[in-house]
């Protein structure tokens, strides 16, 4: 046996141990190459510059790091597993260099098989993966091409990342301690400490960072909890602090408040004491302790993919919603005084949308534009007009005195708080001639988001009094019940009317706006689904890493309980649960970091995404069973061998 | 010719609550000898070996093998050493489960980058001095304790070391496995002529030594020589072992097979 056999046996009769490292590592590589496919498409890189490109790059450069630390983690789990065999060949006389030569072999090994495997997975998938990108970006049909320069880069970043990995194994391995090493994964079982401080300590992170997500909606229910909410609004780098809380509390979580609550579990004895609940607790204990850094990386990991996933997802299904309440109009005509093309193009719009079939409702409003003293800008509408609207769009009608005023937002998401126009009690107009007592606040944008800042509606006779007119205009809104086919007949139009003249007239469609945003987020929802399976995957096997790191000390440990009686069914479920307690405790946290995470999200959004969440929060859960179930009866049955009958 | 020296070795544990593990340890062994350790758990048997197997420095004292002390070695060549001149038995074997029994045999030559017919041959010889011919091409977790533990002692000289060392190599094996064991140490000692030293809890193992020394809470306590008759070793062995106290009392009771 020459030493190149040797490596090449190590790995080829290894699989157990080197099948999750080179899962994960096909796996990466097979996402990164299928970004790349993308990227380099020829279509794609026609449209150079664009976000397009912009975003799929940037996934990609998230994608390689991602990998790099992965890549390193996991060949660090994957060296640890092996301390013992490590140990062993340095006391047969392994130098450094020969240990570091066994270890760059296996690793190139490893990587080139998994580079070639992931590529070619990445291959057959590629016509599939730019079929939905074709659709997602309605480019037509992107053709298959022969990827060579995606092949190239994927090929020659990870031989850098298994290079790279390769060059630092010497500071994993801490060689020097072949006593240690022969000891292997097992530590001496210390005396667990934590401290009530740091526990306490975890608690309070958590609660300021879940507390800082939910504050935006703590609005109108103390005052003293609105000026906080305020306060924290206004912090700066509040996001960063916000992470930085909840993961360090993540942490201390796993470090101290577990092992806290478990110490207050051995206290009460009845429990303690009552059949296996010893076992499984005292033995948590050092499971936890032992993998502290494990759980905290799985749960920050998680974290990450349920919250990109969910995002994208509520993202993705809400555009429909969204572009509805921000367009309430399918289509908004708006014209200055000056304007003498006015009517000739409301007419071809009219004939436009009836040569192409498409029913519609025509609301028109005439709108003035004041400019006070104090140069504060106000845009007024008069009620007759106001209530065609708010007919149209299902709304009270309003009737006011000569003396009233209605205030309408400007924005979808408008909040009398922050938005000081809308929190006016009198209005004055003509500066100051007309005095009106503001009586209340309409429910809905009624033009589209973000024209006519500072519009009040006032009494008809009132209107028609006003003399300080800065400007005048008319404003013809469509309401058309088949807008979702209106692309064709927008494109037409702009061909006509252009995108408006300053001074003259603007106009604007609801489709277009819908277009872009669905395609984009078509787009995040293809790349975070991505990451997110990326980041779940990392996360899973680390999982399977350290199971396997501790079977041998497990092992050991069930040969002696069922020496001593232990039955098959007791081993069974005190297994059960501690393997349960790795997999769902991380996963349980990691929902709730999202759910607050999600939180911070629902604050620029108008619809609820709670239902989004659930569901990806759902589907998490089934594949963690689905694998906590396959790894638990693997677990069993390889314990059961062991165990005296 | 001394091949193996310690001079006034002392190994001490923890920063905070240091622990003398080994005091003031001092022994020569000639060239060929078969020497045993024995003492009471925790008596600094292990810790000793181990100060001699180059992994484990003592805290003061020198080891001298052949005359050369390893911890003055640079890392590359320590290893070097360790490769050419030592072999080791362990109590829980220590097979690489990777490999086949022959593969492991011929490890050590491996890591020297010796020729594969250099390897076959060796492996025929000590295969067939170990009777495990038949069991070269099984893995590890095929074969029985006593397999397993011949394969680590074939291991051990196939590269036919300076000195060859045990941690307790019968600790895990049934007494007839034990017997075979023992008898396979003082076949190989006395054909090859290779200094053993060996650590064991088992004063029948311990019988088949030249000469047995004692420790006791890391000091050298006594050393006994064994003369004509292993049967008259083995009660002396049992005798200083009740000095000893501590689990020598419950061995006492073993009969001399
Ligand atoms: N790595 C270590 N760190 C701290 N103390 C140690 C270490 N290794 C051994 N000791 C201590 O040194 C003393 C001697 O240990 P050693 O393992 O040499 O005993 P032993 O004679 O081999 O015992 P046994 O017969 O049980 O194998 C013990 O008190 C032990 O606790
Ligand atoms: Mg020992």
């Amino acid at each position: 046996m020459t030493f190149l056999q040797f490596a090449l046996n190590n790995v080829k009769r290894n699989t157990r141990v080197y099948l999750a490292y080179f899962l994960s590592s096909v796996f990466t590589i097979m996402v990164f190459f299928s970004f790349a496919v993308n990227l380099f498409h020829p279509v794609i890189v026609g449209k150079r510059g664009g976000a397009i490109e912009q975003i799929l790059g940037q996934t990609e450069v998230a994608i390689l790091v991602f990998s790099f630390f992965f890549v390193l983690i996991s060949v660090n789990a994957f060296l640890k597993v092996r301390s013992k065999e490590f140990g062993i060949l340095m006391i047969l006389g392994m130098s450094n260099k020969q240990l570091r030569r066994l270890v760059f072999l296996e690793n190139m090994v490893i990587g080139c098989l998994a580079i070639i495997v992931g590529i070619t997975i990445g291959l057959v998938f590629s016509k599939l993966f730019l079929m939905l990108l074709s659709s997602i970006l309605s480019y037509g049909s992107l053709s298959f091409y022969f990827p060579y320069k995606a092949i190239l880069l994927t090929t020659g970043f990870f031989i850098l990342i298994f290079l790279g990995i390769s060059a630092l194994t010497p500071l994993l391995i801490r060689a020097s301690n072949i006593v240690t090493l022969l000891k292997g994964t097992k530590k001496a079982n210390r005396e667990i400490k934590f401290s009530i401080m740091q526990s306490m300590t975890a608690v309070l992170l958590l609660g300021t960072g879940y507390f800082m997500a939910v504050s935006p909606q703590l609005y109108d229910i103390n005052p003293l909890l609105d000026k906080i909410a305020l306060f924290i609004e206004n912090l700066p780098y509040a996001e960063i602090f916000l992470t930085a809380s909840v993961v360090i509390g993540t942490y201390l979580f796993f470090s101290q408040l577990s092992i806290f609550v478990l110490h207050r579990l051995k206290r009460n004895r009845s429990f303690y004491f009552y059949k296996t609940n010893m076992l499984w607790i005292s033995d948590l204990n050092y499971r936890i302790r032992d993998n502290t850094r494990m759980l905290f990386l799985v749960t920050i990991f998680s974290t990450v993919a349920f919250t990109a996933i969910t995002g994208v997802y509520a993202l993705y299904s809400v555009v429909k919603d969204e572009a509805l309440k921000e367009n309430p109009f399918a289509l908004t005509y708006t014209s200055y005084s000056g304007n003498e093309n006015e009517q000739q193009h409301i007419k071809t719009i009219d004939e436009m949308l009836e040569s192409h079939g498409f029913h519609y409702e025509k609301y028109q409003s005439k709108v003035i534009k004041q400019v006070s003293k104090d140069s504060q800008v106000i845009h007024v509408i008069k009620q007759s007009d106001y209530n065609k609207r708010a007919s149209a769009l299902g709304l009270e009608r309003v009737v006011l005195d000569k003396g009233q005023a209605l205030l309408v937002p400007v924005y979808v998401r408008f909040d009398p708080k922050r938005d000081k126009t809308l929190s006016q009690k009198n209005i004055a107009l003509d500066n100051g001639e007309i005095n009106l007592e503001v009586v209340g606040v309409a429910p809905k944008v009624i033009f589209y988001s973000g024209l006519f800042r500072n519009l009040v509606v006032v009494n008809d006779e009132t209107f028609n009094k006003i003399t300080d007119i800065q400007e005048k205009y008319h404003s013809y809104s469509y309401d058309i019940p088949d807008w979702l086919n209106t692309i064709e007949v927008t494109e037409k139009l702009r061909d006509e009317l252009g995108v408006g003249e300053y001074g003259q007239y603007f106009w604007s469609t609801r489709i277009e706006g819908y277009q872009i945003e669905n395609q984009n987020k078509k787009l995040f929802l293809y790349v975070g689904f991505f990451l997110g399976a990326i980041f779940f995957l990392g996360a899973s096997s680390f999982l399977y890493f350290r199971l396997y790191t501790d079977l041998n000390e497990e092992k050991r440990k069930y040969i002696g309980l069922s020496k001593l009686g232990l039955s098959f069914n007791e081993m069974k479920k005190v297994a059960s649960i501690q393997i349960a307690v790795l997999f769902f405790v991380p996963y349980i946290l990691a929902s709730i970091h999202t759910y607050f995470a999600i939180n911070v999200l629902q604050t620029v959004l108008y619809s609820s995404v709670f239902n989004q969440f659930l569901t990806v929060i759902g589907v998490f859960l089934i594949l963690n069973i689905i694998y906590y179930v396959y790894v638990r009866s693997r677990y069993i049955s390889y314990l059961k061998q062991f165990m005296v009958q | 010719m001394e091949i193996l020296k310690l001079n006034h070795i002392t190994k001490v544990y923890g920063d905070k609550v240091p622990h003398s593990a080994l005091k003031d340890i001092n022994l020569g062994i000639e060239q060929g000898e078969f020497v045993g350790v024995m003492g009471p758990s925790g008596s600094g048997k292990t810790t000793l070996l181990n100060v001699i197997s180059t992994i484990d420095p003592p805290t003061s004292g020198e080891v001298l093998i052949n005359g050369e002390n390893p911890y003055q070695l640079d890392r590359a060549k320590l290893a070097l050493f360790r490769r050419r001149k030592l072999g080791f038995v362990f109590q829980d074997f220590n097979l690489i489960d990777t490999l086949t029994i022959g593969e492991n045999i011929v490890l050590p030559l491996t890591l020297d980058g010796q020729k594969v017919s250099f390897m076959d041959k060796k492996l025929k010889e000590v295969a067939a001095r170990l009777n495990i011919e038949d069991i070269l091409t099984k893995r590890t977790y095929e074969v029985s304790g006593g397999q397993a533990q011949r394969t680590a002692i074939a291991r051990a000289i196939i590269h036919s070391p300076l000195l060859l060392l045990a941690d307790e190599p019968t600790g895990n094996l049934d007494s007839k496995a034990a017997k075979d064991v023992m008898e396979l140490f003082e076949s190989i000692n006395r054909d090859t002529g290779v200094t053993t030293v060996m650590v064991t809890h088992d004063p029948l193992s311990a019988s088949y030594c030249h000469r047995v020394i004692f420790i006791k809470d890391g000091r050298f306590f006594n050393e006994i020589h064994r003369g004509n008759s292993r049967q008259k070793f083995y009660q002396k062995i049992i005798d200083v072992l009740s000095l000893l106290g501590g689990e020598a009392d419950d061995l006492s009771s073993i009969r001399f097979k």
